[in-house]
């Protein structure tokens, strides 16, 4: 059951990069820390994967290492260091701490 | 049928309370369990899946007994993988050949609270009377973190019991809230409503919150580390040094137990020798038994080394980011991190290797790896690849120190490489097709791993080895035996008695269909009895051309397989070997990990067309190359 957030992305499939003044999660630098704004088109089962691992809107992310030739990522969130693939971080949206 | 002698324990079992352990898979549940229940514990399989059932009698304080059970790690109660399905269909009471357990432990891990508590939550919500194990206080501690564990057990409604599973600190404890907790067991438990995740989340969060009394700098020790072993040029470089210390060690220290076993079997073949006349049971004993039996162990000095190393890897934390390094490699064709450590331990040998792949979450990424760890060069392809490289490829010098037969037996391993790589482009799109191949892990704290924990996991590995392939691999290898002796050939046999035995016919049968990529007779009568293991190929042809069997010297074999094979016939031979599924060993475990004989006899279906493809396509393009 994906929440309204996930099923309006899906409907609302981007063909470009969102608006220019969020990002996502694989545009983070390593050692920079932004706060989960969302996710943008992905799968209902891999989104709640998400949460479940923390990656819920306002929880504190911070790019941690970055594997040999550049993919995947790792990520601190919510206590939690997590890796994951690039493809899936492009589908986080964050925005700069308050 | 069954006596009521064998059915009285199983009762009394049934009516033993049903305890749960429940938690993240790095929760430190595992080892809870292992102190729990000690060497007691017994793994059996849920009925048609392959995910381990762990159990253990256990006695609470009272001196009641309790069933204890071990669930399969998860993250939440929507399953994503068989494991969390079994975990869920527990809880639920809908697993079939479970009961519904009558108490839970929740296990959670201080240093990591909030992530641990959202399951925790999720699982606190199906009623069932529970008890959580607040787990690694001794690491949380060591960050300057403080938890109230008492204000936690009021917010959450169950007692909670600061847990140290390694220095078996709380279990006593642990063991008598759960008694109570049992004593209280409500008379119906309320429909189960799943929860949406990020609710649960913000829950768990403000309970943190409000239970942490002092924010410590959490996993500094294991930031610090990372920084060096997740660094992009020297974690590459880190990882193939531990992986070819890894191999070294394989290769040099389970040398000399393997020749204990081999020549502890021939002593015992001796005995039998001597004992027993010159016929059917002493042929058995021989050559089906002892031969089936050695055949299995001697498989266990590699094993057992490369599995304390996978075990050290597990248990550290530092598996994880070995696949984090390979990932992106992996990824290429379509596999994923996860992968890596299997596909590697499989240049020993495949059995160990497809018995590790338990360690890869996704079922479609573990059955793929599973499909092409043959295609590793193993150890055993290697007395075979010897015998033909010096008797067909001439010992020239290429460039520099670099030789011919080398860089043939250097092409003969990238060559499976390459063909494994294939194979997994293919497989993926095809029979193990699924929703896009993913890699989203988490990263546990370093820890020291714990000898108890490897003991326990070497023993029982080697156990579910012997018991449950061994019995397989025995029973084929007396089969094979049976069919390679009968009939016996008659008084004025003038060619070796494996030519005129089942076998031999079968060989014969199986001519007219390797004709055609250069295979001659003596090749068709090798490729059954090879079956057994790829160095018995060896041997076999050793005695088809009535060599003395027992000339370890395979000089005089090199000479007179060089004398009667054409070139193309032996590099189509090099090309079977690489490829071919020459291995029921094998089979049997792929059979055991996949729980049926569907994925084998496909491996087999598979393995066998690319091995007939390219000695095919060698012998042709070096026919006409050469003529």
């Amino acid at each position: 059951m994906p929440s309204e957030i996930l099923s309006s992305a899906a409907s609302q499939w981007p063909a470009e990069k969102p608006t220019p003044a969020t990002r996502t999660l694989d545009e983070l630098p390593q050692g920079s820390h932004a706060r989960i704004a969302g996710f943008l088109g992905i799968e209902g089962g891999v989104a709640d994967r998400l949460v479940e691992m923390g990656f819920d809107e306002g929880a504190e992310v911070e790019t941690l290492h970055v594997a040999p030739l550049g993919d995947p990522i790792a990520v601190r969130v919510d206590g939690t260091s997590v890796a994951l693939r690039r493809a899936i971080a492009a589908c986080i949206l964050i925005e700069d701490l308050a | 049928m069954a006596g009521t002698a064998t059915m009285a324990p199983a009762d009394a079992a049934a009516r033993a309370p049903l305890i749960a352990l429940v938690g993240h898979p790095n929760a430190g549940k595992t080892s809870l369990f292992n102190v729990l229940s000690g060497a007691r514990q017994k793994v059996g399989n849920y009925p048609g899946v392959t995910v381990d059932r762990k159990s253990a009698d256990i006695r609470l304080p009272s001196g009641e007994r309790a069933e204890l059970i071990d669930l399969p790690g998860a993250y939440g109660l929507v399953p994503r993988s068989l494991d969390e399905a079994v975990t869920r269909d527990t809880l639920l009471g809908k697993q079939a050949g479970e009961r519904r357990p009558d108490a839970v432990v929740i296990v959670t891990d201080a240093t990591n609270l909030a992530a641990h508590l959202r399951f925790a939550l999720e699982v606190l919500k199906l009623g069932i009377p529970a008890v959580m194990a607040l787990n690694r206080m001794d690491m949380a501690a060591r960050d300057g973190l403080v938890l109230d564990s008492a204000e936690l057990g009021r917010q959450l409604g169950i007692p909670v019991v600061e847990t140290v599973a390694v220095r078996r600190r709380g279990l006593a404890e642990l063991l008598s809230c759960t008694e109570t907790v049992l004593a209280d067991r409500p008379a119906a438990l309320p429909a189960y409503v799943p929860t949406e995740p990020r609710l649960l989340g913000r829950e768990a969060r403000r309970v943190t919150a409000a239970v942490t009394r002092m924010e410590g700098e959490r996993r500094r020790t294991t930031r610090a580390v990372d920084r060096v072993l997740l660094h992009p040029v020297a974690g590459p470089i880190i990882l193939a040094l531990l992986l070819f210390v890894m191999f070294q060690s394989v290769f040099s220290w389970a040398e000399a137990p393997m020749g204990w076993i081999e020549s502890a079997i021939v002593w015992l073949q001796g005995l039998v020798s001597s004992a027993l006349p010159d016929g059917f049971l002493r042929s058995l004993l021989n050559d089906g038994i002892l031969a089936g039996v050695g055949g299995v162990i001697v498989f266990l000095p590699q094993i057992l080394i490369l599995f304390t190393f996978i075990l050290v890897l597990e248990g550290s934390g530092y598996m994880v980011r070995a696949a984090f390094l390979m990932d992106r490699l992996m990824s290429s064709v379509g596999l994923n991190g996860s992968a890596f450590i299997p596909l590697l331990s499989s240049f020993a040998c495949a059995i160990p290797g497809i018995m590790a792949a338990r360690t890869i979450p996704d079922s479609r990424d573990r059955l793929t790896t599973i499909l092409i760890a043959p295609l590793m060069t193993c150890s055993a392809r290697l007395p075979v690849y010897a015998v033909i490289i010096a008797a067909f490829i001439p010992a020239t010098r290429v460039w520099g120190p670099i030789g011919l037969q080398g860089l043939v037996l250097f092409a003969l391993y990238l060559a499976g490489i390459l063909g494994a790589m294939l194979a997994a482009l293919l497989l993926r799109r095809t029979v193990t097709k699924g929703p896009k191949p993913t890699f989203l892990m988490e990263m546990p704290a370093y820890q020291l791993p714990e000898l108890r924990n490897i003991l326990l996991g070497l023993w029982l590995r080697a156990g579910a080895f012997l018991k449950r392939a061994g019995t397989i691999i025995m029973a084929v290898t007396i089969a094979l035996w049976a069919l390679a002796s009968y009939p016996a050939p008659p008084e004025n046999a003038d060619r070796p008695a494996v030519e005129y035995s089942i076998a031999g016919q079968i060989g014969r049968a199986i001519e007219p269909i390797v004709r055609p990529i250069g295979f001659n007779h003596e090749i068709a009568m090798t490729l059954l009895p090879a079956m057994a293991a790829r160095e018995v190929a060896v041997a076999a042809l050793a005695t088809i051309y009535s060599l003395d069997a027992d000339d370890e010297d395979t000089t005089s074999l090199v000479d007179r397989l060089r004398g009667s094979w054409p070139l193309p016939t032996a590099l189509a031979f090099l090309a079977w070997f690489v490829f071919a599924p020459q291995c029921l060993s094998t089979l049997a475990v792929v059979r055991r990990e996949t729980g049926g004989w569907k994925w084998p006899l496909f491996m087999f279906g598979y393995l066998f067309a690319m091995a007939y493809v390219a000695a095919g396509l060698t012998f042709w393009i070096s026919t006409a190359l050469l003529s």
